[in-house]
């Protein structure tokens, strides 16, 4: 969706923040950054681990790139970005590993793959790099936020059903039949949708009328 | 668009003159009365149970999300899916589970395309398929043995489990031997031809009695309720294929009459992808579309991990059909203003 | 892009300053960060690792690394390098078992594991699946279907005339003590693909134990 980088800044420092939140959630509204979204939510732990881990990286490029931008010459922003942000994924999934073995083999390949999240690059090009470093984390911890609470509802929903567990523990009762489908790429889909559905439910958006052929 | 009289497109039965989609669907579900008594009549009551829980879920699923809209529940559509999608459910399927998947086809195989009309994708099967994908113990194990002397006083434990409950004993599989496709692809056995055509064979509802479902879907074709090339290129080219693979090693490969006449084929290729919704509308097109089919029904049973193959082979089917269309249909060359 | 370094374009000797400036940084930070977490993956990856070993040799109260030399004799080294074949010793030193890590396709991609086979390399002491990415609630239950992981526990090896291992048998009713392990209904593509992976990973190494084992129970050093 190209309306994300067309917004009009906001004022003040709370509408900065919000607007990652909610009024252009990642995830429900500009729908970036879609792949990790889809492929790791299947369980809480992991949702978690991938949400923070984004956020921590785009809270961070925010500030560095946000520091240089008097520096930074306007021919090599783009490689430039791109350096920040490899940095701090690579350091990322170095940690990551170092804490938290299990939860990195299950991630693979997708936290290096946050270097080419287009939600980074886009937040880096459209804000951080044109604002002081301090509107800048603000707006890369809505976004971040936004992301990491999209990520997590939909972790949880889909470990919920499909394994009758959160974080790990049994919390159906033992004679649940968990539904298989919401821990494959599947179901990932349906749990998506749904979520999406329910914030334009939420924010009153109105369902396009005469879509069809 | 404007057609010349030798570029004419053969319309789907649907759109012919005189007939109407509730026409249609009487006619498919006079066609579907015989496996469906025989299901009954070879599972019991919970075969029974089965069916009747399918339909009135979707029944109920299409009035409730088709509120408001011009489609009733009149024209009969939303009676055949849930006849078919029961018939393609294993018999001790838990209730709960048949009717979520009701739900599922109308919701997501139907409502969410558009409608009657709209569905690109056979709504049973949508429906089945997500059955499949969200509770595959149930799906590949809720096997009844035939013929079973209670069959019409007791009900398998598995059928009446609480809403998204497991069975108490936590199994599925206790009752039964496997179908004649699970027990040629993990066993090596070949159940014989004559108990395959007249279906005294374990399997879902719709999976057993070959003969009765062809005598159905020749019915179909009789009225022009369904077109016979779709059906005709299907079994065919599972024929044609099996028939091959056979002759050059009958010891790795099954009988093209086994393939034919087990699992779902006969189910699918006269009553599912049959669709006249998501099958092509071109003569030559249906001919492509069965042909895929039937190459990947037999590519799946053969080559994969999984003993049948027919739903998927369909839905992707359906998937290719919009193309199938484009490739098949005819150019309007000259239609506005000559070929140079 | 009026923001950055103001519109004008900069001088090449800037943007390469800038570039080479960033990536230095970026560089040197990488290589802090990696020296400061790599003791702590290590360790993480042994623990791992001598989880596995000590689930399918449950006698063990510690073990070695092993290395396969080109002559066919095998190595003990002193440190838990994972070379995929590792020695049990109980609390006296003494042999009590081989764990070896195999790997092969399963339904959906690459199966590892990793076994435990008695010092007299007549029958299994246990299995877990190290790595799988098979299908959840089908195939993912070669991970944790408790009865499918007991049946390795003591699953006797069964040998032909001429002392070569037969392939693990896949039955209903399964009787451990003749080679035969349970199927898991819903999992038999991942089942064989184990059964398989065990077994040629049994032919691969039964024969080259045969000639080396005695030294080995010398060279287990307490």
């Amino acid at each position: 969706m190209a309306e994300g980088l067309q917004e009009v800044a906001p004022t003040t420092g709370a509408e900065q923040f919000q607007a990652g939140l909610w009024r252009q959630n990642p995830i429900l509204v500009q729908a970036l950054g879609m792949c990790p979204v889809l492929a790791v939510s299947n369980t809480a732990v992991n949702a978690l681990t991938m949400g923070l881990a984004t956020a921590s990286v785009l809270l961070a490029s925010a500030l560095v790139i946000s520091s240089l931008r008097r520096i930074i010459p306007a021919q090599v922003r783009l490689a430039s970005f791109v350096l920040v942000i490899a940095t701090f994924v690579t350091v990322t999934d170095m940690l990551i590993e170092a804490i938290a073995i299990d939860v990195h083999r299950a991630l693979g390949a997708f936290i290096p793959l946050i270097v080419a999240n287009c939600l980074i690059l886009g937040r880096m090009e459209a804000h951080a790099s044109r604002r002081p470093p301090g509107a800048a984390a603000l707006d890369a911890l809505g976004m971040g936020g936004g992301f990491v609470l999209c990520l997590l509802t939909l972790g949880s929903v889909r470990e919920l059903l499909g394994n009758g567990s959160l974080f790990g523990m049994t919390v159906m009762p033992a004679a649940f039949e968990p539904w298989v489908v919401m821990l494959l790429p599947g179901g990932g889909f349906f749990a998506l949708a749904g979520l999406v559905l329910l914030g334009r439910w939420l924010s009153g958006t109105p369902a396009r009328k005469g879509a069809g052929p | 668009m404007t057609l010349r009289a030798p570029l004419t497109i053969e319309p789907a039965p649907h759109v012919h003159a005189g007939t109407s989609v509730a026409w249609i669907m009487l006619h498919v579900v006079i066609a579907l009365i015989p496996a469906c008594v025989f299901a009954v009549y070879l599972f019991g009551l919970a075969a029974l149970l089965t069916l009747l829980v399918a339909t009135l879920s979707c029944l109920a699923a299409e009035r409730l999300l088709q509120r408001g809209s011009a489609f009733t529940l009149a024209d009969g559509s939303a009676l055949v899916t849930g006849l078919i999608y029961g018939l393609t459910l294993p018999p001790a399927l838990p209730l709960w589970m048949v009717a979520m998947g009701g739900f599922v086809a109308m919701a997501i195989g139907k409502t969410l395309f558009g409608g009657l009309g709209s569905n690109a994708f056979n709504p049973a099967l949508v429906g089945r398929v997500f059955l499949q994908a969200a509770f595959p113990a149930a799906m590949t194990g809720a096997w009844l043995t035939p013929l079973a002397a209670e069959r019409f006083v007791t009900l398998p434990e598995a059928t009446l489990t609480g809403p998204f409950l497991a069975p108490a004993s936590g199994s599925y599989d206790a009752l039964t031997g496997p179908t004649p496709l699970g027990d040629w692809k993990f066993a090596g056995g070949e159940t014989s031809t004559f108990d395959l055509a007249l279906g005294f064979t374990s399997g879902s509802l719709g999976e057993t009695s070959a003969l009765l479902l062809l005598l159905g879907g020749l019915y179909l074709v009789w009225v022009k309720a369904a077109n016979w090339r779709i059906p005709a290129a299907i079994l065919l080219t599972v024929a044609i294929c099996a028939s091959l693979l056979h002759g050059i090693d009958p010891q790795r490969y099954p009988s093209a009459s086994f393939m034919l006449l087990s699992g779902g084929l006969m189910l699918g290729a006269w009553f599912m992808a049959t669709d006249p919704v998501a099958s092509p509308l071109s003569a030559a097109g249906c001919w492509i579309y069965g042909l895929v089919i039937g190459l990947l029904v037999v590519l799946i049973r053969l080559c994969s991990g999984q003993p049948e193959g027919v739903m998927y082979a369909i839905l992707l089917g359906n998937a290719l059909s919009p193309h199938i269309d484009r490739w098949t249909q005819p150019r309007a060359y000259g239609a506005a203003g000559g070929g140079s | 892009m009026t923001v950055l370094a103001g519109a004008r374009t900069s001088s090449e000797f800037r943007v390469y300053t800038v570039l080479v400036g960033i990536a230095l940084v970026a560089g040197l930070g990488i290589a802090a960060v990696h020296e400061l977490t790599r003791p702590h993956v290590a360790a993480q990856r042994l623990i791992l690792l001598s989880r596995a070993v000590f689930d399918v040799l449950p006698a063990a109260a510690d073990y070695y690394a092993l290395r396969e030399r080109p002559d066919g004799t095998f190595e003990v080294l002193p440190d838990s390098t994972d070379t995929g074949l590792f020695l049990g010793v109980d609390a006296a030193g003494d042999p009590v078992g081989i764990a070896i890590t195999a790997t092969g396709m399963g339904y959906q991609d690459r199966i590892a594991l990793i076994y435990g086979l008695n010092p007299e390399r007549r029958h299994l002491l246990g299995l877990r699946v190290l790595e799988s990415r098979e299908t959840p609630g089908l195939g993912a239950r070669i991970v944790d279907d408790p009865r499918f992981l007991a049946a390795f526990e003591a699953l006797e090896l069964q040998f032909d005339d001429r002392g070569h291992v037969r392939a693990l048998q896949i039955a209903a009713n399964a009787r451990p003590d003749a080679g035969e392990i349970d199927g898991i209904t819903g999992a038999t593509v991942s089942v064989r693909a184990v059964a398989r992976i065990v077994s040629s990973s049994l032919e691969r190494w039964l024969p080259a134990f045969d000639g080396a084992y005695p030294e080995l129970r010398e060279g287990g050093h307490g």
